[in-house]
């Protein structure tokens, strides 16, 4: 109310104006006097409205009559012409008024469509390059809220039991969530809320991403009427269709991935099941040939021959505790997949030196040496797999070494790298053969037992500690297994 | 004649039972055989062993438990034996007092050497001249000298206590928040480099080659023990 009758007070302001200039210049004749009036009138229609426009126009006449209308300063109007000519001035400012407030409203709804093309071209840009599904719609709801000026979330629904809950929102805490409207919104494909005929009494839009009822995300605006309705909510349905676009292509990949992951998962673990069920069996078939002759047969075999029985079965069942521990590496191998892997600060030395000492006590054909450099940096580890990696290296490496030499276990420290080197003298692995090769408990051409399980333990070792693992072909012969770390820095690392 | 050492078994699978106590027998310990908690408990009062062998999984509880509530007791040595790959549950049982443990599966000789050295450690603790000597590395614990080789070896004080430490008990697993706790205060208990830093400089001082150790030895992702003959 109060702006209106400031409008209206504006109105008779011009008209006042348009009557001082008018006065001052109206020897130049009454049609010079009419166009100054009518600019007044257009002057309201532009500015102030046209309630305004109509005041003006009515105050225009008012005064033209008054003061220029012969006789003047009445309000009587000497002959039939000048009503005519008062009567045309009136039905022309009311026109123009009329025209001029239409031009401004489309000017208006140009203006609006072109920022609100922008913004889409301004999502289209920003959503394209996202790669997960958190960061897209957490950058939606901030493009959106900065766009409208209003609170903006979103609800997800659970990929199990299909309830909604609130995931995003900006600003954080603005958004009141209802989480049956967000069901409805989202399985009737259908905008809820004010203006839309679904539940006008809630106080926020519930857009779904999906022209489709189905399980899709929902977005939530805050503070909206139903008086906003017809001009936004095109607008945001437009945006939705863009975000659900990028929503689903993200989804297929993610479902892509998943289903490869266990496809891979399934022949891992098939793969398992054969090399291990072989690497069992085989010392198994000795054990059980040897026990059920020493009990069947003993009074006939030679007391040497006993021996040879009794040592064939320990070194068998030693070959089972390998094995045995293998497989539990794989086993904690795959919780660590899914968990993540607890890494320390280890000593490449101590590791070393705790390795060497499980071959200390055992009967080796070969000798193990080592050569260890001083003060070498810790690596971020896991003390027990790293252990494991480099027994199955030096385990590789006697079972194909032939020479005299020792086989050789050594440390080499650059400024970004330590490596740690097995180094034997055998027939090594067919030319050619690198670590990609190294598949699943495939047995890699070595004639050793179990060579397969222990290098792919090796290879899945090196790379949750992100170390490289490479074969390199010796100069005269043999192989060096090397596994090359990162050297991190105390500080920069993030535990 | 003298008395024979009482060796407690706490075991419920028979087949094991059967070649621990045999073999103990022909080594020359007399047996105490428990195969649940409840039985341990109660022959464990009556017969006072001198070492419990104490298998983790047993039908009636937690062996762990039982081995916190027998140490509020008793300081007798506990041999832990455990069917558990997982480091954590090793450390778990050192750090409630184990005086060490056998993961299974494990020879006879490798037992029979854990139970002399536990006993061992027990009879010298009891001693009052302690010293530690082993192929040329002498630690007079009382005095307070090291020396390798009939040469004194200079340590730091850090290097000092950590040595102390291990020398006490022979061949004991002392696990690494034992140590810092022990060396450093108990507010240390999670800075594993510090313990690797200095058991580093520790090794370069004593070990011919540090990498090959013959006293310091390494249990990875558990602790340390200095070598027993």
């Amino acid at each position: 109310m109060h702006r209106q009758f400031k409008s209206a007070l504006i109105a008779i302001l011009l008209d006042a104006a348009a009557t001082v200039i008018s006065y001052a210049v109206s020897n130049l004749g009454t049609t010079v006097i009419v166009m100054l009036y009518l600019l007044a009138v257009m002057a309201a229609s532009y500015f102030l409205g046209f309630f305004a426009a109509t005041l003006a126009a009515i105050g225009a006449f008012v005064a033209i009559n008054y003061f220029f209308i012969a006789p003047r300063y009445t309000f009587e109007v000497a002959n039939s012409e000048s009503w005519a000519a008062l009567l045309g001035f009136l039905l022309v400012s009311i026109v123009v008024a009329s025209l001029v407030k239409r031009l401004q409203n489309q000017t208006k709804k140009a203006q609006k469509a072109s920022r609100q093309d922008e913004f889409a071209r301004l999502l289209a840009e920003k959503v394209a390059g996202i790669q997960d599904e958190i960061q897209l719609f957490k950058t939606a709801c901030q493009l959106i809220h900065q766009s409208l000026g209003l609170p903006v979330g979103i609800a997800l629904p659970d990929e199990h039991n299909g309830q909604f809950s609130i995931t995003h929102q900006y600003p954080d805490g603005t958004v009141i969530f209802d989480h049956r409207a967000a069901k409805w919104c989202s399985q009737n494909a259908k905008v809820v809320g004010p203006g839309s005929g679904n539940w006008p009494e809630m106080g926020a839009w519930y857009i779904p991403c999906g022209r489709m009822p189905g399980d899709f995300p929902v977005f939530i605006v805050m503070n909206v009427t139903s008086k906003i309705y017809d001009e936004e909510i095109d607008h945001l349905r437009d945006l939705q269709d863009q975000i659900s676009n990028n929503y689903q292509r993200l989804r297929n990949e993610r479902y892509v991935k998943n289903a490869e992951q266990r496809v891979q998962e399934e022949v891992m673990q098939n793969a398992l099941l054969a090399s291990v069920s072989h690497d069992m069996r085989t010392p198994l078939t000795a054990i059980l040939g040897a026990t059920t002759t020493l009990l069947s047969q003993r009074a006939v075999l030679s007391a040497d021959a006993q021996i040879r029985l009794l040592e064939s079965v320990n070194s068998e069942v030693k070959h089972l505790v390998d094995t045995t521990e293998n497989i539990l590496s794989l086993s904690r191998l795959e919780s660590i997949m899914k968990y993540g892997l607890p890494m320390d600060w280890q000593s490449l030395e101590e590791i070393i030196g705790a390795v060497f000492e499980r071959y200390r006590t055992r009967n080796l054909q070969h000798e193990l040496r080592s050569d260890v450099p001083q003060d070498l940096p810790l690596i971020k580890a896991d003390a027990a797999l790293l252990s494991q990696a480099l027994a199955n290296l030096i385990d590789n490496a006697l079972a194909v070494h032939t020479e005299n030499e020792p086989v050789l276990i050594s440390v080499k420290n650059d400024v970004e790298t330590i490596s740690l080197c097995v180094l034997d003298r055998g027939a090594g692995f067919p030319e050619g053969f690198s670590v990609e090769d190294i598949r699943k408990f495939h047995r890699a051409g070595a004639k050793g037992k179990g060579v397969g399980l222990g290098l792919s333990i090796v290879k899945v070792i090196a790379q949750l500690h992100e170390a490289e693992l490479c074969i390199n072909r010796r100069e005269g012969g043999g192989t060096n297994m090397e596994m090359i770390f990162p050297v991190r820095q105390f500080g920069v690392v993030n535990d | 004649m003298i008395e024979q050492l009482r060796i407690l078994v706490v075991e419920d699978d028979r087949e094991i039972l059967h070649f621990i106590s045999s073999s103990l027998s022909a080594a020359g310990y007399t047996i105490s055989l428990a195969s649940d908690l409840g039985q341990a408990s109660k022959l464990f009062w009556e017969n006072r062993p001198v070492l419990v062998i104490l298998d983790l999984g047993l039908p009636d509880g937690d062996g762990k438990a039982w081995l916190i509530e027998l140490r509020q007791r008793s300081d007798v040595p506990v041999l832990v034996l455990s069917a558990r790959q997982s480091e954590q549950e090793k450390v778990a049982c050192l750090d409630c007092g184990a005086d060490d443990y056998l993961a299974k599966p494990f020879g006879v000789d490798e037992m029979l050497a854990r139970v002399r050295a536990a006993l061992r450690r027990t009879a010298m603790m009891n001693m009052r001249d302690r010293v530690y000597e082993f192929e040329g590395l002498r630690i007079d614990l009382v005095a307070g000298l090291v020396e390798l080789n009939g040469k004194q070896v200079k340590l730091t004080p850090i290097e000092y206590k950590l040595l102390m430490l291990l020398a006490k008990q022979p061949g004991k697993i002392i696990t690494h928040r034992q140590m810092l706790a022990a060396v450093w205060g108990s507010e240390y208990v999670d800075e594993i480099h510090y313990l690797r830093i200095h058991m580093g400089r520790l090794r370069a001082k004593i070990e011919a080659i540090p990498a090959e150790p013959r006293f310091l030895l390494t249990d990875p992702g558990i602790g340390y023990r200095i070598a027993a003959n």
